[in-house]
């Protein structure tokens, strides 16, 4: 009797530790999943970002941009055809909401007025970000999250700075396209430089105290293009009333800064994935 | 220790999640609960064995969610005293992660919602500053521009009223053009009656000179008959001195005739003196007749010249007349263009007016909407 209490006893232990390598197992896949779901996204807020300022440009009259405009969409597609093969994003509801969104705005897009189209591709891009931080949470709260200690601005403040920029760079090319700045995009400009100007230094300072790989130089280099862009936009968009800086340029230097800070995040979050996956 | 007693538990729900690791204790417990009934007596400490595992597992239990809930506690007390969502995954607990994360989420959406009012609010409240900065400008220029408007309603009714002047001199300068029309009129009329008169003297000139020519005519034949008469008192003289030779010759008869010889020849002498003074005298009145007949013919050509110049003055009335007329024709026309323009000032003021109405009104609503912005501003920090 004690041989056979024993022998289910011990398997009982086996049958646990069975189960817990299991569980281990399972947790890390969804757990690569996650930070795989995480990337795609990432890339396509800034996917999306680009479209919103090529498309603002376009519906100033640049019909050139159409052809960035499609190449844009078509990467697009693919970035979402391979996110719904993870099956981690079944849960998310938000994902569903963006997928809906975007086929509208999609089909609508070059139809619509200029701050039509920016508020909906804002709006698009809030779910994109929200989305963001909710996947990333699953990773925060996974039993690794020891390791991921004071990163939560990484989906959460970092990105909104980077779209902060974005939304500059399309109310700012919208605004060299046409040549003049009227009293409300001063406002949304002006609004918007408070905002980057103070969410840098939020970010950069949270960055320098955690980064693992990003460099001092790096850094310093980011926050000079943000502080860089600002002064420009105040110099030539707020200022004056008519603008002389090309819509080309002003994109190239936007998105010159955004590339800046999204190198810094890609950096971060890659060195995460390396340190935990 | 407490981690000791409640490893069994932990590694259960690790294993196979909360709800099937419950199961299993409170499986395992009820198994031992039958194996207490049913086992007999002689394996007493085996008996002992499954009540100190039974219990081990429900104390393992109970201080696993002890432990667990007075964590989330912890965590939610600090979430709610920092009012910062962040802090609920700052340390995050073992085994009610997913409750814990409910709670996150719940209290994530909550957060984003404010986030979202605190960002509508933030571009609101940016938004009055910059309202109330532009109110402040347009209240600034209004009042600048009520205040130049109202420097240029004045300058304008100067205008106007210099206008007025001016169309009251063209009305006096036009009179005076009609006066000068009337006076070249009369000038020229007047100057053509001097031509007549001219006229007429030229001819009476002519008359004078040709009776000057008559009395120089007349002149020469009482020279003629002077100079015969002096001629005839010569051959008298002779006579009488012939006479008186003859006389003398005669002697005493001839005495008597002597005297009348001397008589003649003083006749002669006299009618000779006489012939002489007659002769000077036409000789004078000839140097003054042509003296005369030069003057004259000085007076016929300076006469030509004045009647010339009459006729030529009498033009330049004309000339002036109808130049006067002109001028009066065009100080009517400035005078009509004036008036308009008069009319057009008085205008211009009354427009100017309802202008500084409009900007004195216009810096009133600046001054009203900074005030609602900045009141606007005030609910939005709050």
């Amino acid at each position: 009797m004690i041989f056979v209490i024993s022998a289910l006893i011990a398997l009982l232990f086996i049958l646990v530790a069975i189960q817990l390598g299991l569980t281990k197992k399972k947790q890390k896949q969804q757990f690569q999943s996650t930070l795989t779901l995480v990337a795609i996204i990432k890339r396509i807020i800034g996917l999306t970002q680009k479209h919103r300022g090529l498309t603002a440009t376009y519906l100033q009259g640049n019909q050139s941009a159409s052809t960035d405009i499609y190449a844009l969409r078509n990467e697009i597609s693919g970035l979402i055809k391979q996110t719904n093969e993870l099956e981690q994003v079944n849960i998310e509801s938000r994902w569903e909401a963006y997928l809906d969104h975007w086929q509208r705005l999609e089909s609508s897009s070059m139809g619509l007025t200029a701050p039509e189209s920016f508020k909906q591709h804002t709006s698009l891009i809030g779910t994109l970000l929200y989305l963001l931080q909710d996947v990333a949470e699953h990773i925060e709260f996974s039993d690794m999250e020891q390791q991921l200690k004071d990163t939560h601005f990484l989906w959460r403040e970092f990105p909104q700075l980077v779209e902060y920029i974005g939304q500059a760079r399309a109310v700012g090319v919208a605004t060299a396209t046409k040549g003049e700045s009227t009293q409300i995009d001063k406002v949304k400009l002006g609004y918007l430089c408070e905002k980057i100007n103070l969410m840098s230094d939020t970010v950069f300072n949270k960055l320098s105290a955690v980064a693992q790989v990003s460099e001092n130089s790096q850094l310093n280099q980011a926050k000079q293009a943000c502080l860089q862009l600002v002064s420009l936009i105040n110099e030539q968009l707020i200022k004056p009333n008519k603008v002389s800086i090309g819509n080309q340029e002003y994109f190239a230097t936007a998105s010159s800064t955004m590339d800046q800070c999204n190198t810094l995040l890609d950096n971060e979050l890659n060195a995460i994935v390396n340190k935990l996956g | 220790m407490k981690s000791m007693i409640a490893l069994p538990a932990l590694v259960l729900i690790k294993a196979f999640g909360l709800k099937q690791g419950a199961f299993l204790i409170i499986f395992f417990n009820l198994a031992g609960y039958l194996y207490i009934a049913l086992s007999p007596e002689a394996y007493l400490p085996v008996t002992l064995l499954c009540g100190v595992v039974m219990s081990s597992l429900i104390l393992s239990m109970l201080v696993c969610l002890l432990d667990e809930l007075f964590t989330i506690d912890a965590i939610l007390a600090r979430a709610s005293q920092q009012h910062d969502d962040s802090e609920l995954i700052a340390s995050t607990p073992s085994i009610l992660t997913n409750h814990l994360k409910s709670v996150f989420d719940l209290t994530k959406e909550i957060s984003r919602e404010r986030d979202k009012l605190e960002e509508y609010f933030s571009e609101m409240k940016y938004s009055s500053l910059q309202m109330i900065d532009s109110a402040n400008k347009v209240s600034v220029n209004a009042t600048e521009q009520s205040a130049a408007t109202e420097s240029t309603a004045a300058a304008v009714n100067e205008l106007t009223v210099s206008l007025g002047e001016i169309v009251s001199k063209f009305s006096r300068v036009n009179e005076a053009a009609e006066r000068a029309t009337d006076f070249a009129h009369q000038g020229s009329q007047n100057i053509s009656d001097l031509v007549a008169e001219f006229d007429m003297v030229l001819k009476d000139v002519g008359d004078t000179q040709q009776a000057i020519t008559v009395l120089g005519e007349s002149i020469e034949t009482v020279l003629s008959l002077t100079s015969a008469i002096q001629t005839i008192a010569e051959q008298t003289n002779l006579l009488a001195l012939n006479a008186s030779i003859e006389a003398a010759r005669a002697g005493e008869m001839g005495r008597g005739f002597a005297v009348v010889a001397d008589e003649v020849r003083n006749l002669a002498a006299s009618s000779r003196e006489t012939a002489d003074t007659i002769s000077r005298h036409m000789a004078d009145l000839d140097s003054q007749r042509n003296l005369v007949a030069d003057k004259m013919h000085q007076v016929t050509q300076r006469s030509q010249t004045c009647s010339a110049k009459a006729l030529s003055t009498s033009e330049i009335l004309n000339h002036i007349e109808s130049e006067s007329e002109h001028s009066k024709l065009q100080v009517i026309e400035v005078s009509a263009i004036t008036t308009q323009q008069s009319k057009a000032t008085e205008e211009i003021s009354r427009s100017i007016e309802r202008v500084v109405e409009g900007a004195m009104e216009n810096a009133s609503i600046a001054q009203q909407t900074s005030t609602v912005a900045d009141y606007l501003r005030t609910l939005t920090t709050r």
